[in-house]
Order: C-alpha cells, then sequence, then structure tokens
C-alpha cells in the first residue's frame, strides 16, 4: 500500500525510531510501512493518522481491484 | 545502530538477547541429552529460557509488534499446513508398504503417527477458541 508516510515523517522532522515510539510500533514496522513491504492494520493507520494529524485516506492509497458503486455507476 | 532515546537502549539489542537464550537453551538441550547429561540439560534449558522471557518482559520498549505478530501467525499456519499434508500423504503410504512387507516399520515413526493426531486437535482446539471467543 502506497503512502506519504516517509515524506510527513521528514517534514515533521521525525526519525523512524521516534515515529514508532510513539505509535507503540518497531522502528523496523515503520520502515516496513515507508518501503511499502508491509500494511498495517487499521489500529495502526488510525494511530499514524492521528499522529500526522490527518485523514487516512491522505496518508495511504491502496490500490484497490475490485469494483465500487462509483465505478458501475460510471459505467452504467 | 538506532537507539531509544527514552530508554536509551536498543530494541533490536534486546530481541538479539532474547532470541539467543532460546536459540542457546534449545543446543544446550539438545546437545545435552545426546550426551547423557539429560537433567543438566533440562536445568540448563529452563534458566536460559527464563532468562529469555525475563528480558522480553523487563525490556521498557516495543520489542515485538503486530508485524512480528502477523509473521508469527503466518508461520505457525504454515508449519501446521506443511505438517499436516505431510502426515496425509505420508503415513498412509509408509503404513501400507510397511503392511506390505516392502519396508520395515521403525518405533520412531509411532511416534509420529501419535504426534501427528495430536497437533491437529491441539489446532482444532486453538482454531475453536480464536473463532467463539
Amino acid at each position: 500500500m502506497k503512502s506519504d508516510l516517509r515524506e510527513r515523517r521528514a517534514a515533521a522532522g521525525e526519525s523512524q525510531a521516534a515515529l514508532a515510539e510513539a505509535v507503540g510500533v518497531t522502528r523496523q514496522t515503520i520502515n516496513a510501512i515507508e518501503r511499502e513491504r508491509y500494511d498495517p492494520s487499521l489500529e495502526l493507520a488510525f494511530k499514524l493518522a492521528a499522529y500526522f494529524d490527518c485523514r487516512i485516506e491522505e496518508l495511504f492509497d491502496p490500490t484497490l481491484d475490485g469494483k465500487s458503486r462509483a465505478n458501475e455507476a460510471e459505467q452504467n | 545502530m538506532t537507539t531509544n532515546q527514552a530508554t536509551k537502549y536498543d530494541p533490536l539489542t534486546y530481541r538479539r538477547l532474547s532470541t539467543a537464550c532460546f536459540l542457546l537453551a534449545s543446543a544446550v538441550l539438545f546437545l545435552g541429552a545426546l550426551a547423557g547429561y539429560l537433567y543438566v540439560a533440562i536445568a540448563v534449558y529452563a534458566v536460559l529460557c527464563v532468562a529469555g522471557f525475563g528480558i522480553r518482559r523487563t525490556a521498557d520498549v516495543t520489542l515485538f509488534d503486530e508485524r512480528d505478530r502477523r509473521f508469527h501467525d503466518r508461520a505457525s499456519g504454515s508449519a501446521v499446513s506443511i505438517v499436516s499434508y505431510t502426515g496425509l500423504v505420508s503415513v498412509p503410504v509408509v503404513v501400507g508398504l510397511a503392511v506390505a512387507g516392502y519396508i520395515p516399520l521403525p518405533p520412531e515413526w509411532f511416534g509420529f503417527m501419535m504426534a501427528f493426531p495430536a497437533l491437529m486437535g491441539v489446532y482444532l482446539v486453538a482454531h475453536v477458541y480464536h473463532r467463539y471467543r
């Protein structure tokens, strides 16, 4: 899952370790999220969004392959 | 090496120490049993396991998080699946060949045949527990 976690963290001047401690995970997990090697749980995603004072949709950008009502409405 | 400024200790060091305790405990138990010092090996094994768990409990930093738990869950599931499918195929084949007289049935095989359904039973209990709790 794509995210701009690295950019937001850098803009805030925070290290991976500091962010990890703030949200209760290991530095390796933060690194894995930034490298798009790990998708966080809903709980962790909410914690990260709250930490950067933004919405989850602004922080993470999932690539959804399934259909959505909006897509079906456009096609019809 | 990244350090936790609040505690001044590296979480990775705690993890490595704890893991080393468990690995050493396993090695001591295995080698001690082989060498014939089973009771000594068990005692050292117990001490090292307590040390390993003690490090995890007393460390004031996050050592294992959701990502580690996810890896653990997936690895556990894979291990059960591998043992299950291996036993599902191998047990009937080996028993059939032994009954037909093609191969001898070693006594260790009976241990595996007892352990296999025991593992499935534990899995079933754990599955029901997590599903209905």
